[in-house]
């Protein structure tokens, strides 16, 4: 862990340093203010973006650094959606999970730009992560709301909340999984290589799977329970994204990814 | 029938248990989930899941009268049974009848030559009713000095009866599909270059795959989406 002094890092530490600025103002109860400070956090996020689209000449999610750069790039427009589609607040919190998803991008991964290998030269690469990467910062909000129902004692709103959030994103974490195993019979033979990310992220898609079905036994008759189905599928989303591509524990295909 | 609370119990049931299995191989690494999972004792447990989603569909009117519902249902039916005609032990079933179609295997192919013998896995020899002539194998480099490579071709030639029948370029992520297999482009020789590695890999259960994709995905973005998020149906 360390800190950068490049162009790159610096429009990233920004971003960090306006989600924080936007989130203190928020909390103060600014929120006019603080809503147009998070805006140009998200404006300094997409000139980030862009800048490492231009230096490495491809669409920036080829390896962690980038992916985590994408993801303080979505908490914004997720922040409208859910606002709009699904009347769920919480930009506070959205502006938080923006500065801890930035995080590892700025401080600890490697930023060094790579040539794109020919198996991730596709039509597929694109919607395959930025589909995912969309899921995952949904499932994360939705998360949030299901601690908030696990840690308060009146957990109806949250579980609500937290449930509606999890409609939102399912059906793209089904969307990327499919792709992912479309793209996969093109570029490896086989629809499905049984890789440790691969089934971890079977794994978690049949965990909301298994959620759905309980939440539709059960209703709302333990809240505590539900939220914590969704708080699971954050953690195994975690692994997911991290754990097996950072551990020596599930080598595969998808290991280039670091 | 069952009675419904019994059918959905054991329904989540298996959807846990899959999911410890899932996690439970991703420790274990790909080739030993690939054998565990495509094992006769798993199969039981797939035809079981097939069995249970199937009553399911029957006894939930809701399964049957709402589409969204009914299609990501029915779509998960046929990932289960596309994936099992696309096993090696469904495919030997065909080969022991006479019908020989090659599972999957490499072939070697020099340039300027043509080859229609294909090495499957347990190291037997095959025949392919066509064969294929390498006209020329390609390696593009990024146009700067760091010696990456860009990408791998080999230009073919499909040969049927003595005629060409089709010409193509194969390259990563850009397969050919000819009759009724994939050819993919898989290795080369690294001293001088003159030979390609093709991978041929048989598509028999795949469009069963492809048509549960499709059901699923319709199915799970309608449901969630259109009916719960615009419609407001939340129950």
């Amino acid at each position: 862990m360390r800190i950068y002094f490049t162009t790159q890092h610096l429009l990233i530490y920004q971003t960090m340093a306006l989600y924080l600025l936007a989130w203190a103002v928020y909390v103060l109860k600014y929120k006019k203010t603080g809503t147009a400070i998070y805006t140009l956090g998200f404006v300094v996020a997409a000139i980030s973006v862009a800048y490492r689209w231009i230096t490495v000449e491809h669409i920036p999610l080829q390896n962690l650094f980038e992916v985590f750069l994408f993801l303080g790039l979505l908490v914004f427009p997720l922040s409208l959606l859910s606002q709009k589609v699904l009347n769920v607040g919480g930009y506070g919190c959205d502006m938080i999970i923006g500065i801890i998803v930035l995080f590892p991008a700025g401080f600890v991964f490697s930023a060094a730009p790579q040539h794109l290998p020919p198996a991730l030269q596709c039509w597929l690469f694109t919607p395959h992560i930025a589909i995912y990467m969309l899921a995952y910062i949904i499932m994360t909000k939705a998360a949030c709301q299901g601690l908030g129902g696990l840690l308060c004692s009146s957990a109806i709103d949250h579980e609500f909340r937290a449930y509606k959030l999890v409609c939102l994103g399912f059906p793209l974490l089904t969307i990327g999984l499919v792709l992912g195993s479309f793209w996969a019979k093109i570029a490896w033979g086989d629809y499905w290589n049984w890789d440790p990310k691969e089934m971890w992220s079977l794994a978690t898609w049949l965990l909301f799977i298994g959620y759905f079905h309980y939440r539709y036994m059960t209703g709302v008759k333990y809240l505590k329970l539900n939220c914590l189905w969704i708080v699971t599928g954050f953690v195994f989303i975690l692994i997911t994204l991290l754990w097996v591509n950072l551990s020596r524990i599930f080598i595969g295909l998808h290991n280039y990814a670091l | 029938m069952p009675n419904k609370r019994v059918i959905l119990t054991v329904g989540l049931t298996l959807i846990i248990a899959l999911t410890a299995l899932c996690v439970f191989g991703a420790f274990i690494g790909a080739e030993r989930t690939h054998k565990a999972f495509n094992s006769i004792p798993f199969a039981a447990f797939w035809f079981f899941f097939v069995f249970l989603l199937a009553i399911g569909i029957f006894s939930f009117r809701n399964l049957f009268r709402k589409p969204a519902l009914f299609a990501m249902h029915l779509g998960f039916i046929l990932l289960i049974l596309g994936s099992m005609t696309g096993t090696e032990i469904y495919n030997n079933q065909f080969a022991s009848a006479g019908l020989t179609k090659i599972y999957r295997g490499k072939m070697l192919i020099f340039e300027g030559g043509s080859q229609n013998k294909v090495l499957a896995e347990p190291g037997t020899m095959a025949v392919l009713p066509f064969a294929i002539k390498l006209d020329d194998f390609r390696i593009e480099y990024y146009p700067d000095d760091s010696n990456a490579v860009k990408d791998y071709f080999s230009d073919i030639e499909i040969i049927k009866d003595s005629n060409t029948v089709k010409t193509a370029t194969i390259e990563v992520n850009k397969p050919l599909h000819f009759g009724g297999y994939h050819i993919y482009q898989h290795g080369y020789d690294e001293q001088h270059g003159r030979f390609t590695i093709l991978e041929v890999v048989s598509d028999t259960g795949l469009s069963i795959i492809y048509a549960g994709f499709i059901f699923v995905c319709i199915g799970v973005a309608w449901h969630f989406w259109y009916e719960r998020l615009i419609k407001k149906r939340y129950l």
